[in-house]
């Protein structure tokens, strides 16, 4: 009875054309989960990856797309974008119970230039200074309708430990722990109001023992405070701290990852951390870390740390410091705060993916480690890896079609395919027309 | 003491409180650190963080003073200090003879975790300070001052009061230490509940956000409580949140005792907890007399325990505040280039006491804590205990002031603040006594972890020299200094401890109990027997005929590098002669026993010698000079035009040509002046009609009722100096003249020459003769090290003990200039080329 369970919402029908099949005969596909494939064949059959190969048989019916020179690889994956949002942030910062999926818009030209560089996934969540920022969704980068754009509904929830302008670090995580008191106090009401004695403690407590208990976790039987005696506005919270609903967590600076760590133990959150540039510090601390799935690091891969008595200046380079420790993650582009014009869009570098991965090529990260960043690994983050992330037999037919190797600056994106179905095509692509021509606009 | 709130439970480590909780946090670390040794190379034995100082003078503060003691250092802990404590077999051993060692010092207050934006709350005592505290923060300047350990307020500073009237909890943190997991710095995760009394806490908050809608997660509740408009209002706020957070505690007594229903969490009351248990202490910033008054009367009735901070009218309650034994938090007095101004009738300036009522209060009984006045003054926090003993405090109290004392009221005195068995190893190496200016902070331990110091790590390359006082000549002097030489160059001078790379170091020179100072300079001598011979009328008086009369003639040309006369004036500390002609010709700097001889003249056009000033020869060179000046401006101009330049180069005159360089300001001019009535005349011709630096030497027959104070005029403001030559102390008319003190006081600085070849070996004597006469020694050593170095433009080889120059040093066994140091040793390039005693075994092969 519990409908606040994510709903999936499997709508290949009303993205594929349910009858076409599509082989694309590629120079090389990136499959991401297996070696490089050179003149690959991939068929696509009902909105899913049919075939893979080099000696592929082409259904007699298949619309043939033949690009001998050009490389495919699975669409990529955003795990962590304001990207298709009208505004990043609530104004209020205590809000678990707003869902992003009112504030997307799909006309909203992010979505556009995303799919110009081949992004076909992307995890729309609240932005970074809201304490409980409410709940994000998967979309899609191509659709005429909310609906039609959803994938995954709610994917996670936003905990911030930037503090909102007017407020400091310290009262910002006094009032995250007040939350989280508030909340479990309500659902102790509720399992006392239902006649259910609290658990029973083994031991009297001393006084100064007993003043030191707070609401805390332990003291709720979830299955005495079921979903539909809570309150809709504390629905999610009571998701998130049963580890039902992930919890994005935003460290903009290397301390805050240590209370991110009292806030998942002392809730027993599933937690992804969003981490700042300074990240380069904790390289070891989030090795050492038991249980921490894959991280998410700041656009900013590498920082001068310049020591003020000697003026001497050092280079750290987060992704490779992070890769030697073993700690994986995922990359993030930056966020154009101009909406008009487009996260993706114009500017260069950091705003894309695959400029970002290939920076960590440049570093000295292997190859497939740092496509793995742009498209598996950001996809098992938002758990959509059964569907997204490679190109496998029996995935989603999300792929993308570059002119040469995506990690080139010289390659662009020719076509997008979507679950199947074509999305995007460059020929056909009347906004980058304009764009070109207004070079101030363009890259 | 523990805290109802925020029991935090770890992920990794954790750094507080007390009992069960920091023994597991302990038991955790010294697993952690157990672990640690596997994972080290085969060759490092000795575990980590354990290592004894040997030979220090350790200020324990909370006991005596253990002079020329061990202290042995267990896993970051202290182990055992004392003089007779045995070091155990196998550990690294840092020898500290001379040194003294203090606790870390504990600034009581800083608002280093704050980020100058407001807590939401004029009533706000779960905000935890250490929340806005960077863990990965770097405190370089504080560990500079030995300051381990600070104070974090919760809250907002503006100057240095917070605007909420409860704006949270407190916390101690250390500045350094555990660089794979710096979370682990925290002394105290919790300390003091903070309280400001007082015109700033009464603003209104610029911050009102009423919550979106009623939630019941968002309750619309005034998230900004009204706050108390007057001292009345604060007070009576106050006295309500206690009753509060008493009714609380009695109602779950109740329900521990009857098991009446549980009430329900009250988040504030939880937090105010350990102050109405006795387990902590209200942290009251308060400085007029009226309000300390009523947080007194308050902590009495309430029957909890107070801290005062500020206290600028706080001398007014002293027996109140001995009586209840309320410490107090002063700010220190020293703020680097302020000066404060105010009312002379107030004992309070800019809102601080002065240091005497502090003094006062402090004889009174009332334990007192001297914190820094402002963040940036964090780093002289030693300067607050010094400018308490100016004015007669204890030394030894006034450092208690910086340490045991804020420990104590922050409740951390169970792991710093003062050197015993079983507290952190938190220690600050200094090369003598704490609160003399001469001794900086050379090397900072926390957790036994070198987490500062001064000198740099040291290459396998290197030669080290420990001094026991170091003079580097340029001013500063050090106790306990290191010098660390590669290549025949300085790399390092100053305080510091000899680095973990010191096995590394192929060589160290101890002269721990010796002064080292720069080698010296002899300002004109010939150093060379065979010179001397070699040049007729080099013994003659100056100016009369002999050879050596080319302006281009050196006298260095004629000097065997091998000359056994050159060591005689190299065991006399002598390491740089300037060489200069009978009668005329260049001056040339030599260094004696040079590695390579080849290299060994430093510069050999240091300046012209005019024995006498020869107006006739400088009119000449002057029009030779201007001719070829002339030339190169026209053949320029016309290069520029593109035009065709005909023009003869005016001819080339031998005798001339060297005097051009007086004239483009590349060499001075080094004149002879037998008294004060020929400078004068000098600087008129040279100063003023030719604009050539003059440097004025002799005055060998200086009259003591010259108009000396117009000679020093000229000196000073129209010649490039003086150079004196011996005799220094002369007798004239019965009386003794001690012309080194009699210049020094007339405000000349001058070097000083010998002008004899193996006799200069003497000069230091002479020099030495002078300061037991009267003269300064520190004068004196710069006139035979900076000063000549500067006036012949070989300062940047020698002259001091500085980075970059030639490491030319001198091991002297006790002062310099007093009369009975001996030249122990002699460094030249990096080379010891003479020694005695323990050194001697040190001097190269090559010698």
């Amino acid at each position: 009875m519990n409908f606040i369970t994510p709903i999936l919402l499997l709508t290949a029908s009303l993205t594929a054309q349910p009858d076409e099949i599509v082989a694309l005969k590629v120079g090389r596909a990136i499959t991401v989960s297996g070696k490089d494939i050179e003149k690959a064949v991939i068929v696509m059959e009902n909105g899913r990856i049919k075939a893979v190969g080099t000696d592929v048989e082409i259904p007699r019916t298949a619309r043939v797309v033949d690009m001998p020179r050009a490389v495919a690889m699975p669409g990529i994956v955003d795990a962590h974008s304001v990207n298709g949002l009208r505004v990043s942030n609530e104004r209020f910062s205590n809000v678990p119970y707003v869902t992003v999926l009112d504030g997307i818009d799909p006309s909203s030209p992010g979505l556009s230039n995303a799919l110009r560089h081949g992004v076909t996934s992307v995890h729309c969540i609240a932005g970074n200074v809201t304490r409980f920022g409410g709940q994000g969704a998967v979309i899609r980068t191509s659709g005429k309708t909310v609906e039609e754009l959803v994938i995954k509904t709610p994917s996670a929830m936003k905990l911030s430990l930037q503090p909102a302008s007017g407020e400091n670090r310290m009262g910002n995580m006094a009032a995250l722990r007040k939350s989280f008191y508030d909340f479990y106090s309500r659902m102790k009401a509720i399992q006392a109001a239902g006649g259910e004695a609290p658990l029973i403690e083994n031991k009297k407590p001393s006084l100064t023992e007993l003043v030191n208990t707070r609401p805390g976790w332990g003291e709720i039987d979830w299955k005495k405070v079921p979903a539909e005696k809570v309150s809709e506005r504390d629905r999610p919270m009571r998701d998130l701290v049963r580890g039902k609903l992930r919890a994005f967590i935003n460290c903009p600076t290397a301390s805050d990852v240590f209370k991110a760590f009292e806030l998942i133990d002392a809730n027993h959150l599933d937690a992804t951390l969003v981490l700042g540039p300074d990240a380069w510090k904790l390289a070891d601390i989030l090795a050492a870390r038991k249980g921490l799935g894959p991280v998410i690091i700041n656009p900013r891969l590498e920082v001068w740390d310049k020591n003020d008595e000697t003026g001497e200046e050092k280079r750290h380079i987060t992704p490779i410091l992070l890769h030697k420790a073993g700690v994986p993650f995922a990359l993030q582009v930056l966020a154009d705060s101009n909406f008009n014009r487009g996260p993706y869009f114009g500017r260069s570098g950091p705003y894309h993916h695959w400029y970002q991965a290939a920076r960590l090529v440049q570093f000295g990260m292997p190859r497939d480690k740092a496509l793995e960043t742009i498209t598996i690994i950001p996809a098992r983050l938002i758990g959509i890896d059964n569907r997204v992330g490679s190109i496998e037999v029996g995935k989603d037919a999300n792929i993308a079609i570059f002119s040469g190797d995506p990690l080139d600056a010289r390659s662009w994106v020719e076509r997008v395919f979507i679950e199947g179905k074509e999305v995007y095509e460059r020929g056909k692509d009347r906004d980058l027309e304009r764009l070109l021509k207004d070079p101030e606009r363009s890259f | 003491m523990q805290r109802p709130v925020h029991q935090r439970e770890l992920s990794l480590a954790r750094g507080r409180v007390s009992g069960a909780r920091r023994l597991a946090a302990w038991c955790l670390l010294v697993m952690f650190a157990a672990l640690l040794p596997a994972v080290l190379p085969a060759g490092e034995r000795t575990p980590p963080r354990t290592f004894a100082l040997r030979g220090a003078t350790v200020y324990t503060i909370s006991g005596e003073i253990h002079e020329n003691s061990n202290l042995v250092v267990e896993d970051g802990r202290i182990k055992a200090v004392g003089k007779d404590v045995k070091i155990p077999a196998g550990i690294k051993v840092h020898d500290l003879h001379g040194y003294v060692v203090l606790p870390g010092l504990l600034d009581a207050e800083t608002n280093l975790a704050s980020d100058n934006r407001e807590t939401l709350g004029s009533l706000s005592p779960q905000v935890q300070a250490i929340d806005g505290w960077d863990f990965y923060r770097e405190n370089r300047e504080l560990l500079k001052g030995g300051v381990t350990s600070v104070y974090l307020a919760p809250g907002v500073p503006v100057g240095k009061t917070r605007t909420r009237l409860i704006s949270g909890q407190g916390a101690v943190v250390k500045t350094a230490g555990s660089k794979a997991n710096p979370r682990m710095r925290v002394v105290a995760e919790s300390s003091g509940l903070q309280v400001t009394l007082g015109e700033l806490s009464r603003i209104q908050p610029s911050i009102y956000s009423p919550p979106i809608g009623a939630s019941p997660d968002n309750p619309f509740e005034v998230l900004v409580p009204p706050l108390p408009q007057s001292r009345a209002g604060e007070f009576l706020a106050l006295r309500q949140v206690i009753s509060r957070a008493r009714g609380y505690r009695d109602s779950l007594a109740g329900h521990l005792r009857a098991g009446t229903s549980r009430p329900a969490y009250d988040l504030i009351s939880a937090s105010l907890y350990p102050v109405i248990s006795g387990a902590d202490h209200l942290r009251v910033r308060a400085n007029k007399a009226r309000d300390i008054y009523h947080i007194l009367e308050l902590a009495r009735e309430a029957g909890i325990k107070v801290v005062i901070e500020g206290g600028a009218e706080a001398e007014k309650l002293t027996s109140w505040l001995a009586r209840m034994k309320v410490p107090v938090i002063f700010p220190g007095a020293f703020q680097s280039g302020k000066l404060p101004g105010g009312d002379l009738q107030s004992p309070a300036i800019e809102g601080r006491l002065q240091e005497e009522s502090i003094l006062r209060m402090h004889h009174a009984g009332v334990p007192v804590i001297l914190n820094s006045p402002t963040d940036a003054e964090g780093k002289n926090l030693l300067l607050q205990a010094a400018a308490a003993v100016r004015v007669g405090m204890e030394p030894r109290e006034a450092l208690r002031t910086i340490t045991l004392n804020p420990a104590r009221v922050l409740g951390v005195a169970d792991r710093i603040g003062s050197i015993s068995e079983g507290k952190d190893a938190d220690l600050v190496v200094l090369g003598g006594d704490p609160l003399s200016a001469d001794n900086r902070v050379q090397a900072v331990f926390i957790n036994g972890e070198l987490v500062f110091n001064r000198a740099p790590p040291i290459t396998e390359d290197c030669t080290v020299i420990r001094a026991g006082r170091l003079v580097i000549g340029s001013g500063a002097e050090y106790s306990n200094g290191i010098v660390i030489v590669r290549k025949g160059k300085i790399e390092y001078a100053g305080p510091g401890l000899l680095h973990d790379g010191m096995d590394k170091a192929v060589r160290v020179i101890d002269a721990s109990s010796q002064t080292v100072i720069p080698g010296l300079i002899d300002a004109g001598g010939t150093a060379g027997s065979r010179a001397e011979s070699l040049v007729p009328g080099f013994d003659a008086a100056p100016g009369s005929a002999g050879a050596g009369k080319a302006a281009d003639f050196r006298l260095v040309d004629s000097i065997d590098p091998r000359d056994p006369a050159l060591g005689e004036l190299v065991r006399a500390g002598i390491t740089t002669v300037l060489i200069a002609p009978p009668a005329a010709g260049q001056v040339s700097a030599l260094k004696l026993a040079a590695k390579d001889p080849a290299a060994a003249v430093i510069k050999p056009y240091a300046a012209q010698y005019f024995s006498k000033s020869s107006s006739k020869t400088l009119k000449a060179a002057k029009a030779y000079h201007d001719s070829w000046v002339a030339f190169e401006k026209k053949k320029e101009a016309a290069e520029k035009k593109s035009a065709e330049f005909k023009d003869k180069a005016p001819k080339l005159q031998e005798a001339y040509e060297p005097y051009r360089a007086l004239f483009t300001g590349a060499v001075p001019a080094l004149v002879e002046a037998p008294n004060a009535a020929s400078v004068p005349g000098i600087v008129a011709l040279y100063t003023d009609q030719y604009k050539i630096r003059v440097l004025c030497s002799g005055l060998a027959s200086l009259k003591r009722d010259e108009n000396l104070a117009g000679m020093a005029g000229l000196l000073l403001a129209k010649t490039g100096g003086l150079v004196l030559q011996n005799p220094l102390v002369v007798k004239q008319d019965n009386t003794t003249v001690n012309w080194p003190q009699r210049l020094s006081t007339l405000g000349i600085s001058f070097s000083i020459r010998s002008r004899v070849a193996d006799g200069a070996r003497l000069l230091p004597l002479q020099v030495s003769y002078a300061v037991r006469e009267g003269w300064n020694s520190r004068l004196a050593l710069r006139s035979m090290t900076t000063v000549p170095a500067e006036q012949f433009g070989i300062s940047d080889r020698v002259g001091s003990i500085e980075k970059g120059k030639d490491a030319d040093l001198v091991i002297l066994s006790g002062e310099p200039f007093s009369l009975t140091s001996r030249v122990l040793g002699v460094m030249v390039d990096g080379e010891l080329v003479h020694g005695v005693d323990k050194f001697k075994g040190q001097v190269d092969a090559n010698e």
